[in-house]
């Protein structure tokens, strides 16, 4: 890796850590995600000459680091008061906790985290329709839940 | 009341500040290693396994890619359809069926044309079905073939693996005599420093003189695992091997009997390799 490479790698990683720490969250935990988010640019230094061409290197990374870490099965999304949150409706989480894992990562990628529609479809290997489809009904339902009107 | 979108919003930005805030604070916390070191994985157990060794076979074994073939012998496919041991490959595209019989393979689509072709290395996400590494089951097991991994057990497989996810939901439902085989494929020729931990074999493979090959992070204490990394043909070959055995009060796991050894060297030795021989 010349010189050049490795400068842009690291001002790569320096972005994409933190988007990726993030995404990780509700697959990994908030332990794990950090772990995830390594992996992941562990193997984008390893690859870089392919994945620093990529349209889409962050939406990429998030399935490399689901495959090289292990999912956690349950208590993934912290509740609010474990994560000093005031003034948030509580039962949110709850109630992403119930949706599809479909729904959640689609809404989590869009909302949370605010990537684009084609970085959660590469993320999750679906299309951009698919992605739109997957969050509106889980908005739907988070709306739903919470008895909040939609301001749409 | 503020809108679902916004609370989102905000709680995705609480979210990533707690998840650094602990790894920063963990103690031990390793962080983020500096890339390319070979640093070694937290687990459950204490043992360690090395990233650089993971980071062989795991890296390919990526979720959701764009195919699933599933075999079960005498018995019916997740939709409820009856099969037998001639392979059927089902895209993700549910339009698509790709069917081999024999050694001519016909091309089912009620949808847009389906191009079978020889694998490539540009995008590890992107493997073509049909042209992949994959289990034969031996009868009573069950295998597929998703992405960059082929699973195969004596059990049900789990959801997940049927999704291609390195099969957690199967080997967590192991039980003593129960195996899951999981073969990672890596492209051969990518990358010299991930070659070199795979020496050359001959199908079939073999577990003779494979030892204990430590716990993966979350790994149930009573899985006892192997592993073998081999290079047949054009592929490294990260298999792992996965058995229940009898719980115990503390790790490490009992190891699996003889006779369940020689069931999964059975199913082993079921491997299909395009291009090489044996199998």
């Amino acid at each position: 890796m010349t010189t050049d490479e490795q400068r842009a790698y690291e001002e790569f990683a320096r972005r994409a850590r933190l988007r990726l720490v993030r995404a990780f969250v509700p697959v990994r935990g908030l332990d794990d995600a950090p772990d995830a988010a390594a992996e992941a640019l562990a193997y984008a230094w390893e690859h870089w000459e392919r994945v620093g061409a990529m349209d889409n290197p962050v939406g990429y990374l998030f399935r490399v680091g689901q495959s090289r870490t292990r999912r956690r099965r349950r208590g993934l999304l912290p509740a609010p008061e474990d994560i000093a949150m005031p003034d948030f409706e509580p039962g949110l989480v709850p109630a992403l906790r119930a949706l599809p894992d479909t729904q959640r990562t689609a809404v989590w990628l869009v909302h949370a985290c605010g990537w684009t529609y084609a970085e959660t479809a590469e993320a999750m290997g679906v299309s951009t329709s698919a992605v739109g489809t997957h969050v509106t009904r889980a908005l739907d339902r988070l709306r739903a839940g919470l008895e909040i009107s939609s301001h749409a | 009341m503020r809108d679902v979108v916004e609370q989102l919003r905000r709680y995705g930005e609480a979210v990533e500040s707690a998840a650094l805030d602990r790894e920063r604070t963990a103690p031990g916390a390793p962080g983020i290693s500096p890339p390319g070191e070979a640093g070694p994985v937290r687990h459950r157990s204490g043992r360690r396994v090395s990233r650089h060794v993971v980071a062989a076979g795991v890296a390919v074994a990526v979720l959701a890619a764009g195919s699933v073939a599933v075999w079960r012998v005498n018995g019916t496919d997740p939709d409820g359809r009856v099969v037998t041991e001639e392979p059927t490959v089902t895209t993700t595209d549910p339009t698509t069926t790709v069917t081999t019989s024999g050694p001519a393979t016909t091309v089912t689509t009620s949808g847009p044309a389906t191009t079978v072709a020889p694998p490539t290395s540009e995008d590890p996400t992107e493997p073509t079905p049909g042209t992949l590494p994959y289990f034969r089951p031996a009868p009573g097991w069950e295998a597929v073939q998703e992405g960059w991994g082929a699973t195969a057990a004596n059990i049900p497989l789990g959801p997940a693996t049927l999704e291609g996810n390195v099969p957690w939901d199967t080997v967590d439902r192991l039980e003593d005599g129960d195996v899951v085989l999981f073969a990672m494929l890596l492209p051969r020729g990518e990358s010299p420093a991930v070659d070199v931990n795979f020496p050359p074999h001959d199908l079939p493979l073999s577990l003779e003189g494979l030892g204990d090959a430590g716990s993966f992070e979350g790994q149930p204490d009573h899985i006892y695992s192997q592993r073998l990394g081999a290079q047949v043909g054009d592929w490294n070959i990260d298999l792992l091997v996965f058995y229940g055995t009898a719980p115990t009060d503390e790790p490490p796991p009992t190891e699996p009997s003889a006779q369940t050894v020689a069931a999964a060297q059975e199913q082993l030795a079921r491997l299909v390799v395009p291009g090489s021989t044996g199998g």
